[in-house]
């Protein structure tokens, strides 16, 4: 049971640390985010009481300190109480890094940034000794002007240009320039497996926070919480803001967000499990007008905060499991302004109340709904509604391998004007593919992991004169060659065939001559994420002759049946528990705890994990 | 087949297709605007900011990207997507060329507005800086590290106190 035990990996490491650093090894030592290796640490004072000396005093404990120097008591107030303490090795301030939890009441500690390190100047010395000068002037200075090199940098994630801005004094001033230009941040598009650290994102968030109108942040590329401390200090113009898989179960983290709800238009928390109530609150007292779009898709969110929210053109609360009718009813009588609404997925609405949302809810343009409430007897009175919405242009109905999406769709009105429609999952039946057929307008067909997709469907999608979009992805039975026929559609501008059986590359090499036969037409798109297709094909000739007019992407659809499925999800998060991946402060703040073993910060790496 | 001759900063004189040099806004602008008359033989569009090597690389890349479809206007650059890993094999075969050469045809891009070979000589370039150190991205460039000590130690001051709790 102990090899199991959360903190194993955690026991295993400090020992290994600490043998090391006993032995001054320069194996363990922490690093910057750059990769040079600790040498000198930034302290600033929080006990003012305390005197340089006895500074010295507690931090020579670890090693040879070679230089040291505090501003106490300094007239200028943005350097006061602040300096750095130089080591003679690096496993001596490491040493010191790891127990900065002894003397947290009187100091803060830090490793110092990459400029200041001994190594990193020694480095860039010896470099200057070593290397032979070219005193040609660089040419990518000399030949590009201001309005070239800001387009190279609009291709860089802000990490990278951040490496750029300490290269020279002409990227320095471009990067600063660049960063006030950056409307759009997303914290997630970090290339490569690499997670970005605290520090990297602070740095960031810090230089282009105050013009980003639209900000994405997902758990994934961070394994800490804290990041979302930063929103509320830095983003104060955010309009957009997108949080993915985090945790928003802080009453602090609401309270600061407050000021920033106010201004927001679209919010967007889905898949963020556990929500504070506070942030329901924050509804109730202010006046959070100008939110147009909100998306608390599979939270803990209750009913009771609908009746705060009635200004919305677009909810989104599927997967809500503490939402039922009781709430939904009078928030579609009361919201007018509704225009999308989606219900997907949520266990505690029943077929009455849903019949009566919809006589309320005529005004829609886009509906969500699922099975889990639609019944056979039900979906006889909920169909007349759908019908007499005029406006409806977008229906998903996820159907879970129950005939009564097939009841709602048998008596779907011939002048629908439908554009989009998703019926991913459960069985393509032949009531399914004639309501398709009626569907004049639909430009988007999604119906991913369907069964028993018969080629019937295939004849009537070849002759709709406005398709563009069609999702099949992980469709059993379906035929390579029957699907082969769709790309005749000249209008069709992406098809997601991944996870579907059957397809080689033999498929793509036959699906380019008949592109080629069908010219003029739109570029196309196609996914093709685990099939047998491999990147063998674009080295082909074949593949080279259509290439301006098909972009083959690996992507792969995402299977979210299962999405009731915890002990799925938990899976997930064990598999991800991968050491390598932790960042600097949380090695610190593990290590400095271990021998106390605060449950509270064990919990919350737990958590991180 | 239409063709139309495009004058080079060292007075080289090419003659191209009329659709391969109608990929250059420039040059679009240029024929609509200044009222040259597309059927005259004698008219030619002189250049004068790029040179004859880059020219014949830039009509080489027109020529064979004439019939590309054009990206449509609606992504905005919202939606942009950074992808840099995108470039087709052909484009990297072109622009396996040296510093020099690579940066005239971002440059050349630039003033004759043609969006596709402006992207994609940045994204080469961009997959040149990605991952590096700032010392990495000095040698690749050759670029000298021009911080005066006070300079440095003010970028300094700019990157740190970035965990206060």
């Amino acid at each position: 049971m102990f090899r199991f035990h959360p903190n194993y990996k955690f026991i295993q490491l400090h020992k290994k640390l600490t043998d090391a650093i006993e032995k001054g090894s320069n194996l363990y030592c922490l690093k910057t985010e750059d990769g040079m290796n600790i040498r000198k640490i930034f302290i600033k004072i929080l006990d003012p009481t305390i005197k340089i000396e006895e500074v010295r005093y507690l931090m020579a404990i670890y090693g040879e300190i070679v230089d040291m120097r505090i501003n106490i008591g300094h007239e200028r107030v943005r350097m006061k109480n602040r300096g750095y303490v130089t080591y003679k090795r690096c496993c001596d301030a490491t040493k010191a890094l790891l127990s900065r939890k002894n003397f947290q009441e009187y100091f803060h500690i830090n490793a110092a940034d990459t400029w200041l390190q001994p190594d990193y100047i020694g480095y860039t010395l010896m470099l200057n000794v070593n290397e032979k000068i070219d005193n040609n002037e660089s040419e990518i200075l000399s030949i590009l002007d201001d309005d070239c090199l800001l387009h190279v940098m609009s291709f860089l994630e802000p990490n990278d240009v951040f490496m750029l801005k300490k290269v020279c004094s002409k990227f320095h001033d471009l990067a600063d320039y660049y960063f006030r230009t950056i409307k759009t941040l997303s914290l997630t598009t970090v290339t490569g497996f690499k997670r970005m650290t605290l520090l990297e994102a602070k740095l960031i968030c810090e230089k282009v926070g105050k013009n980003v109108t639209r900000l994405t942040i997902d758990s994934e590329k961070f394994n800490n919480q804290r990041i979302l401390s930063l929103i509320p200090k830095y983003f104060l113009n955010v309009k957009h803001l997108k949080l993915v898989g985090f945790r928003l179960d802080s009453k602090e983290f609401w309270c600061q967000m407050k000021k920033i709800l106010l201004s927001l238009e679209t919010l967007d928390l889905s898949d963020n499990s556990l929500i504070h109530e506070s942030f329901m609150n924050c509804f109730k007292k202010s006046k959070i007008i100008n939110l147009k779009s909100l998306n608390v898709s599979n939270s803990n969110v209750i009913g009771d905060f609908l009746e705060n929210v009635l200004f919305l053109n677009k909810l989104d609360i599927s997967g809500c499991r503490n939402i039922n009718g009781r709430h939904l009813i009078p928030y579609t009588k009361g919201n007018k302004n509704l225009l999308s609404l989606n219900i997907g997925r949520c266990p505690n609405i029943y077929g009455r109340a849903l019949n009566e949302m919809l006589i309320n809810a005529q005004q829609l343009t886009s509906i969500t709904l699922n099975n889990y409430y639609v019944d056979e007897d039900t979906s006889r009175f909920v169909i007349p509604n759908i019908n007499s919405m005029i406006n409806l242009k977008e229906l998903s109905i996820h159907n879970l391998n129950y005939p009564p999406c097939d009841q709602l769709l048998r008596t779907i009105n011939l002048n629908n004007s439908i554009e989009i429609l998703d019926i991913s999952y459960g069985n393509l039946t032949l009531t399914t593919i004639y309501a398709i057929s009626t569907m004049k307008k639909l430009r988007k067909l999604i119906m991913n992991f369907k069964t028993a997709v018969s080629d019937d469907l295939i004849d009537y999608l070849v002759n709709m004169e406005h398709l563009e979009e069609i999702h099949i992805a992980g469709c059993s039975h379906l035929s390579a060659e029957n699907v082969l026929r769709l790309f005749n559609i000249r209008s069709l501008k992406f098809i997601d065939i991944s996870c579907c059986y059957g397809f080689t590359n033999d498929f793509i090499f036959q699906a380019a001559t008949l592109i080629i036969e069908n010219l003029p037409r739109e570029r196309l798109i196609i996914h093709v994420g685990l099939t047998e297709i491999d990147h063998i094909v674009i080295q082909h000739a074949v593949y080279e002759n259509v290439k301006k007019y098909i972009y083959l992407s690996w992507k792969t659809a995402k299977n979210t049946e299962h999405d009731y499925d915890i002990d799925d999800e938990n899976n997930k998060t064990e598999n991800q528990q991968e050491f390598m991946l932790y960042n600097l402060d949380d090695i610190i703040n593990v290590l400095s705890n271990i021998d106390d073993c605060d449950p509270k910060i064990v919990a919350e790496i737990k958590r991180n994990l | 087949m239409q063709t139309i001759k495009l004058q080079s900063s060292d007075n080289e004189i090419f003659e191209c297709d009329l659709a391969v040099a109608k990929c250059s806004a420039t040059i679009r602008t240029m024929l609509e605007d200044l009222g040259i008359d597309e059927n005259s033989e004698d008219e030619v569009v002189p250049l004068p900011n790029v040179n004859s090597a880059i020219l014949r690389k830039v009509i080489q890349f027109c020529t064979y990207h004439k019939d590309d479809p054009v990206p449509s206007s609606t992504d905005d650059d919202e939606n942009k997507e950074k992808r840099t890993d995108d470039i087709t094999s052909w484009d990297a075969d072109f622009l396996k060329v040296d510093q020099g050469t690579l940066f005239e045809l971002i440059l050349a891009a630039n003033y004759l507005d043609i969006r596709s070979l402006l992207d994609v000589t940045c994204k080469t370039v961009a997959n040149m800086i990605k991952g590096k150190t700032p010392d990495e991205i000095r040698k690749t460039f050759n670029i000298k590290n021009d911080f005066t000590p006070a300079e440095e130690e003010q970028v300094r001051k700019e990157n740190t106190w970035c965990e206060e709790k």
